[in-house]
């Protein structure tokens, strides 16, 4: 399964924009600059997933919010980070916030990130929508976490048995001096995601050949 | 299947708040709940922006997901821990810690109308108690989490953590030459109020009484149930002039307020102040007794006053004619 | 004619770009998609008009302005970008840029900038 070099960079594209207009809602409320920039986007099958995002031999868990499409597109949303990056990012971000043990920490971190990835999905899925013109709805965002496996595909599936892939837009968000990578992964049906990629096609030649947009 | 009952009836009966905002961000709706916490009925809010209503300044987060919600009908989340508060609520301050507002955890849910337009739901929870258990005041109350440091009643604080307390703030107080103030505090005739009145009265007494107090302290005090009807506040950085100025604003506000639905002037108290003074470092067990002493003279001189300090060099000394041992047998017979 | 330099590293947003010029006169369009190619044809063919996408792998679009301007080229330059925060804000106004662009962008965006800068 391979994007073609026009759709790669179309995404990218879209993801950037989003991304962007993300940066711009976060640091609105974490009142610090903050960048997200998309070093790359490709296509995988579902069962490559945890190998794309966690080709080393030491698994240091992830962060994962995810939020459910329903309507044209079926499949899921998910914004995951490495535990460590998202941790300390929170940490540095919320740096004032007085926590006294694990737990409130773990606890106070697991609502920020549940918000942080509910802006950035809630963006790049507008973008989505105002782009591709695709009616769909979107869930709760939810929280998840541990090992890259279990969080990848340990997560309820109301899609199960439906072929899935999946688009991955690797993600680095830059705040408080500190990087952290992470990705953003469109889990749909097959048949969604063949449906989206044959409209973002058709958007680009329609371009190509200069009618702009209506 | 539900026509049994109205949902606009469990809409008001739900303990959160929930407000409808349309498409040029008015309220539509307001819940009882968000009337009964805020203040403002529902006839005055529906009509109204938020920003209308409360004008601490606008929250450009909040419209952002108002705008996702409206437009892309996205559910949108606003967490307690980076955003503290939608609606700004104050609440009492007796016994907490540096959170004077309500904390809130908040929801922003796509609605469709009737009228097939899109509309904002917005569900607002208190998460207040989250936020106190877990905001790390002092050392000392992680030291004892294990033990029970409140008074159940009032949910003040008791004798043991504020031995504790002292212990630190005035060896703070020494190393920083500042003051700390110390008032005693006593309902006047308690006693024959609770046989009068019965004990369930006299424990709403004890409940109103200490929330009154604690509103008019500042974050950094703290207020401790001391004994049965006694309480003991503690001021930290605050000197002689302040102290009495303090506590004779306590002593109008309890003469004004109406407590345990009794009117206003039923119920009075008398208090004792004393100061830790940097020029003359005492004990914690000192400032208290001198605190109580001071209470004593105050109803010994009629109740219902403030009794300061007297300026005398050595205030502090046993040896003192105005000194009186910490318990005699009229005080035991007061009913402890 | 006037020259117009769009300078971005997605194919698709050049390609956005283009369509969304005025088709009522003609333009040249020259594209570069990095910091090398942008020096090469910037030099080359010395715009009138620079258009630089704000965030680009390596170099971004206010340090391509920087050293566009010290290779000597005498253009007016904007900046396009989503992500309009004070920390951008202030990187176009120290790179000496004219004006920004939010993403995505619309024919009505350009023809303002174009007319603005009398082309």
């Amino acid at each position: 399964m391979n994007l073609t070099h026009l759709q790669q960079d179309a995404l990218a594209e879209m993801a950037n924009i989003s991304a962007s207009r993300a940066a711009k809602q976060l640091s609105v409320l974490l009142r610090d600059s903050i960048d997200i920039t998309v070093p790359r986007v490709e296509i995988a099958r579902v069962d490559e997933l945890s190998e794309r995002v966690a080709p080393m031999a030491e698994d240091p868990g992830l962060v994962c919010v995810y939020q459910e499409f329903s309507g044209d597109l079926r499949g899921r949303l998910h914004l995951v980070f490495h535990d460590e990056g998202s941790q300390s990012l929170v940490q540095a971000l919320v740096g004032e916030a007085v926590t006294v043990t694990d737990d409130d920490l773990r606890a106070y971190e697991h609502e920020a990130m549940t918000e942080i990835g509910n802006i950035i999905i809630s963006t790049f899925a507008a973008m989505l929508a105002d782009l591709l013109g695709t009616e769909f709805r979107l869930g709760v965002p939810h929280y998840a976490e541990g090992r890259t496996e279990q969080v990848l595909c340990g997560l309820p599936d109301p899609e199960q048995g439906e072929d899935k892939g999946a688009i991955v837009i690797e993600t680095v968000l830059r705040a408080a001096e500190q990087d952290v990578s992470g990705a953003l992964m469109v889990v749909l049906r097959l048949h969604s995601l063949e449906q989206l990629l044959q409209r973002l096609d058709g958007i680009v030649a329609d371009y190509s050949e200069g009618i702009p947009m209506p | 299947m539900t026509d049994f009952i109205d949902f606009e009836t469990v809409c008001s009966e739900i303990p959160v708040g929930v407000l409808i905002l349309d498409t040029e961000f008015r309220i539509r709706y307001w819940n009882g709940w968000l009337a009964e916490k805020t203040e403002v009925p529902a006839d005055s809010a529906v009509g109204q922006r938020l920003e209308g209503l409360f004008p601490d300044g606008t929250n450009d987060r909040f419209f952002w997901a108002v705008e996702q919600a409206l437009e892309y009908r996205i559910p949108q989340i606003l967490s307690q821990a980076l955003n503290h508060y939608l609606i700004p609520i104050a609440i009492p301050r007796s016994g907490r810690h540096g959170v004077p507002r309500m904390q809130q955890q908040v929801k922003v849910m796509p609605l469709a109308g009737r009228d097939g337009r899109p509309y904002a739901l917005v569900i607002v929870q208190d998460v207040t108690e989250n936020v106190i258990r877990s905001s790390a005041l002092t050392e000392m109350v992680q030291k004892f989490r294990d033990v029970s440091l409140r008074d159940p009643l009032t949910n003040l604080f008791n004798r043991r953590f504020m031995w504790e307390w002292l212990l630190h703030h005035i060896k703070e107080a020494e190393r920083y030459q500042s003051h700390v103030a110390c008032l005693m505090l006593d309902i006047d005739g308690f006693k024959d109020l609770n046989d009068r009145l019965g004990h369930q009265r006299g424990d709403e007494i004890l409940k109103g009484f200490a929330r009154v107090v604690g509103e008019e302290l500042r974050e950094s005090d703290i207020l401790v149930r001391y004994g049965g009807e006694e309480f003991a506040a503690f001021l930290p950085k605050c000197d002689l002039a302040h102290a009495v100025t303090s506590a004779s604003r306590i002593l109008e506000r309890v003469r004004r307020s109406t407590i345990a639905g009794l009117p206003g002037g039923t119920v009075t108290c008398s208090i004792g102040v004393a100061v830790y003074q940097p020029d003359r470092p005492t004990t914690s067990e000192e400032l208290l007794r001198e605190a109580d002493r001071r209470l004593y003279e105050a109803k010994r001189g009629g109740k219902d006053r403030v009794m300061p300090p007297e300026a005398i060099p050595d205030l502090f000394s046993d040896e003192h004619p105005s000194a009186r041992p910490r318990r005699t047998g009229e005080e035991k017979a007061k009913g402890h | 004619m006037a020259t117009i330099l769009i300078v971005d590293d997605s194919a698709t947003s050049r390609l956005l770009f283009k369509a969304h010029m005025p088709k009522d006169r003609p333009f040249q369009v020259v594209e570069a998609d990095d910091l090398h190619s942008a020096l090469q044809k910037g030099t080359a063919h010395q715009p009138d008009l620079v258009f630089l996408d704000y965030n680009m792998p390596e170099k971004n679009g206010t340090d391509i302005a920087h050293a566009l301007r010290e290779a000597g080229l005498d253009a007016a330059f904007f900046l396009l970008t989503a992500n309009t925060q004070e920390s951008v804000l202030e990187a176009a106004e120290a790179a000496g840029i004219q004006g920004i662009l939010e993403k995505p962008i619309t024919a009505e965006k350009i023809q303002d900038v174009l007319q603005d800068s009398g082309v």
